[in-house]
């Protein structure tokens, strides 16, 4: 089979040894290899002045799933007219690049893939909807993908903890669920808060009950985060708090971690859940308080969801917020909607000012959390696609973070009362090129277990980008050299050159079968769809994405289980 | 004195080709060549304007430009537009004027959906049938059209005036479902029968039924008020849109306001 040497680059790879030594990096049949440099390879790709790094991976990214599909249909106008390979010529006027807010599945695979990442992992999968979320990110070309699905406001999750059934049966629910869904993980969005939302409460906090189930977050937190644990899936409870954009909701972030007593959960979007109520406007930084509580808990990692000034649109399962948000919405529509009371979905487009007193601060403490926290590997690079704004801001994020005059020069554009006041403008630390490849390669890939993902030693999935050195690492981080995905070349300085098939990672825990005939029992009662079409099989999987490799992510063996 | 360009159609087009590119004044400055080279996208390609007319110069007060054929599959013609005159002998697709901001568009034919979107001035006349959502917002847009003069002369589709919030807009013909329905402001005569559901959630606005009474719905109520000097004025600018709209004057209206669903301050002008 063919290889390729990629030669004389400056190959930045903080998970393994000698990370910036100028080497080799070899591929064959899709994976790094360890070549004797004299050894001949059937290309060699002169890489010299050249930064190699594994293929970036987004652990965070609304790719798939209902409310991606709901927020384009809600915004035909970020589309209109971007798509035309000729419109740009015709009328340049009328290109807007707000279209990537809501990109279509295929500029999705390809704009990831232009600016060097090569996996995205979508953060939301409603169980209801998994067959749609699992289509619509086979239908992205190139990415390697997967997704975590969402509990903790269903029915009947809710219903057996009112009930006081074991923990065992709920955690084989959780089981299951992973299972039926092809899921890489578990996700609770405002916990219990969904469903309360139903109930006519307007806001949960950690310790407060659920008017008719009598649950609190607390208890749904400890026992999916305790369930993940004993069913040994790699990835941390995905944890979207309580009380999301409200001010003072730092309160509700710090119980949260409590609520976990150890046991592992990452944080995620935890910009949004960093905020006091101090100061004239009763809006607050909390981001000291925030980076104290992570540095002390290693149990706890997170992705901040920065937010980039300009129009997105909020696509979230959490209605209980997103009603409340509904308010700013820009332009004036949106949309909220239920499934299968499953869980929830908000969908709200916003445009975040610089002249916004509350934005500017947003923008601020996302900074701050990211130049605060001491262990790079607990922190990963998201904006929270497209909530706090595009994925295509990537490279500008990593020069703010990377580059503190250009950081200031951004603070001097913000509402002067914030760029005066926060902590940012006294922080002088610029992460390097291996904090920056922690957090948007090696980390997320140990936080997702995937072990021959995000690194570049012998063995690994040969997922490279290749991105010429420069002084201005936006324009740098814009446009790789080359991007390779399993040993294919896939994009040459912004061009797409070729268009594989992603693999979608899923888990697989062992759990107890019996817990499936209580489940058949609510479907049958409570349910629009026989349980025996609920759960997607391998084959089916397959079908919906395209004919992609399944790639299962070893699951631990389970403490209790 | 500009040029006046004359396309004269070789074929119908294999598929849909947005023309919004074309527009008088882009074309007055340039040479019968570079007109015949200009591309415009047609499916997933772009093809030269020589390939689908015969171009001719014509000695005019230009920027003019008149196109003769069967024009169903030009889309966005006069899209855009800021100035100048399109003619269009033959019936055209969708889009036709859209987002336009001064000018004059007339079609002498029928017209596809979403004619006069977002316009914000100049005239657009169509002589035959118009489709569904003409004078009203582009997709997804909050604002519909927002200034100037559409007649049709034929039928109008469904949503006719959707978001619609200045402007006059006319129907000679009959007009479909929901029209007006969200109306913001501006005005809407009609001379023939209306759908279902007229004034849909119509906030403000003016609706003349100069032909037909609809049927009030339940959302619209009688107000007292005197419209006599109001009605003069506005019966004697409807009168220059043709013989269905003469002799309103002598016709004072009854009116009713809706939808109360919304704001309720939207008026229906029912002569008698």
């Amino acid at each position: 089979m063919s290889s390729l040497r990629l030669a004389g680059g400056r190959v930045i790879d903080p998970a393994n040894p000698d990370s910036g030594a100028l080497r080799d990096v070899c591929v064959r049949d899709g994976r790094i290899v360890a070549m004797a440099a004299d050894a001949p390879a059937d290309a060699t790709i002169d890489c010299g002045g050249c930064l190699v790094m594994a293929g970036g991976i987004d652990l965070h990214t609304h790719i798939g799933g209902g409310k991606v599909n709901l927020a384009r249909l809600l915004l035909p106008e970020l589309q209109r007219d971007c798509c035309h390979p000729d419109a740009a010529q015709a009328w340049p006027a009328r290109l807007d690049p707000a279209a990537h807010v809501t990109p279509g599945t295929l500029l999705t695979g390809y704009r990831y893939a232009q600016m060097g990442y090569t996996s995205a992992f979508e953060p939301a999968m409603v169980p209801a909807n998994a067959r749609h979320a699992h289509m619509e990110m086979g239908d992205v070309p190139i990415l390697d993908h997967g997704a975590y699905v969402m509990l903790g406001s269903d029915e009947l999750l809710l219903r057996w903890m009112a009930e006081g059934k074991p923990f065992e049966q709920i955690r084989d629910y959780v089981g299951w669920t992973l299972n039926a869904t092809r899921a890489l993980g578990l996700k609770v969005v405002n916990p219990g808060g969904i469903s309360a939302f139903k109930f006519n409460q307007r806001k949960l906090d950690v310790d407060e009950e659920h008017v008719h189930w009598r649950t609190t977050p607390r208890q749904i937190l400890h026992t999916l985060a305790r369930s993940l644990v004993e069913l040994g899936v790699p990835h941390p409870l995905h944890i979207h708090g309580s009380n999301l954009g409200v001010a003072g909701n730092i309160e509700s972030t710090l119980a949260t971690i409590d609520a976990l007593e150890g046991l592992p959960g990452h944080l995620t979007h935890i910009q949004f859940h960093a905020y006091g109520k101090e100061g004239p406007k009763k809006f607050s930084s909390a981001a000291l308080q925030l980076v104290e509580a992570v540095n002390a808990n290693p149990n706890i990692s997170i992705d901040v969801g920065q937010i980039m000034f300009g129009q997105t649109v909020t696509a979230s399962g959490d209605t209980m917020r997103q009603l409340a948000n509904a308010d700013h919405a820009s332009p004036r529509k949106w949309i909220g909607a239920d499934i299968e009371c499953d869980a929830g979905c908000g969908v709200v487009p916003f445009r975040y000012k610089e002249q916004s007193y509350v934005n500017a601060l947003q923008w601020a403490i996302g900074l701050e959390i990211f130049l605060l926290v001491q262990d790079p590997w607990r922190v990963v690079l998201t904006t929270d696609h497209p909530n706090g704004g595009p994925f295509t801001s990537y490279p500008h994020l990593i020069r703010l973070l990377m580059d503190r005059e250009f950081r200031n020069e951004q603070l001097a554009r913000i509402h002067p009362e914030v760029a005066e006041h926060c902590a940012l403008k006294d922080i002088t630390r610029e992460l390097s090129l291996d904090e920056i490849a922690i957090m948007t390669r090696a980390g997320p890939a140990r936080l997702l277990g995937l072990a021959d993902r995000g690194h570049l030693a012998a063995g690994a999935a040969a997922d490279i980008a290749v991105y010429r050195q420069a002084a201005d690492v936006e324009s740098m981080f814009t446009t790789p050299e080359h991007v390779f995905k399993d040993g294919v070349e896939v994009a040459r300085r912004g061009r797409i050159t070729a268009s594989p098939v992603g693999a979608t990672h899923v888990v697989e825990p062992d759990y107890d079968r019996t817990v499936e005939k209580h489940l058949k029992a609510h479907h049958d009662t409570h349910g629009s769809v026989r349980f025996e079409h609920l759960a997607i099989s391998r084959d089916e999987l397959g079908e919906c994405s395209r004919c992609g490799q399944v790639h299962v992510v070893p699951c631990t063996a389970g403490e209790g289980a | 004195m500009s040029e006046a360009w004359l396309l004269r159609q070789r074929s119908v087009p294999a598929l849909g080709v947005d023309f919004s590119a074309v527009s008088p004044s882009r074309v007055a400055a340039l040479s019968a060549d570079e007109v015949a080279r200009l591309t415009v996208p047609m499916g997933r390609e772009a093809v030269a304007l020589g390939e689908l007319f015969e171009v001719v110069v014509r000695k005019g007060d230009g920027p003019a430009l008149r196109i003769e054929g069967d024009c169903s599959r030009l889309h966005g013609i006069g899209r855009g537009m800021d100035g100048g005159r399109i003619v269009v002998d033959g019936p055209v697709g969708d889009y036709l004027g859209a987002e336009m901001t001064a000018g004059e568009i007339r079609v002498d034919g029928d017209a596809g959906a979403l004619a006069a979107c977002a316009l914000a001035g100049g005239r657009i006349e169509i002589g035959g049938d118009v489709g569904d959502f003409a004078a009203s917002a582009l997709p997804g847009a909050m604002d519909g059209m927002r200034g100037g003069v559409l007649v049709v002369r034929g039928s109008a589709g469904k949503r006719f005036g959707d978001r619609m919030r200045r402007g006059t807009a006319v129907v000679h013909g009959a007009v479909g479902d929901f029209l007006a329905s969200r109306m913001v402001a501006g005005t809407i005569a009609l001379a023939g029968a209306v759908g279902e559901h007229p004034g849909f959630g119509m906030r403000r606005g003016t609706l003349v039924f100069a032909g037909d009474r609809p049927r009030v719905p339940d959302t619209f109520s009688p107000t007292g008020h005197d419209i006599r000097v109001f009605w003069a004025l506005l019966a004697r600018s409807l009168a220059a849109f043709g013989a269905p709209f003469g002799g309103l004057a002598g016709r004072l209206p009854e009116r009713v306001v809706g939808d109360l669903g919304a704001d309720g301050k939207g008026e229906w002008l029912l002569p008698a």
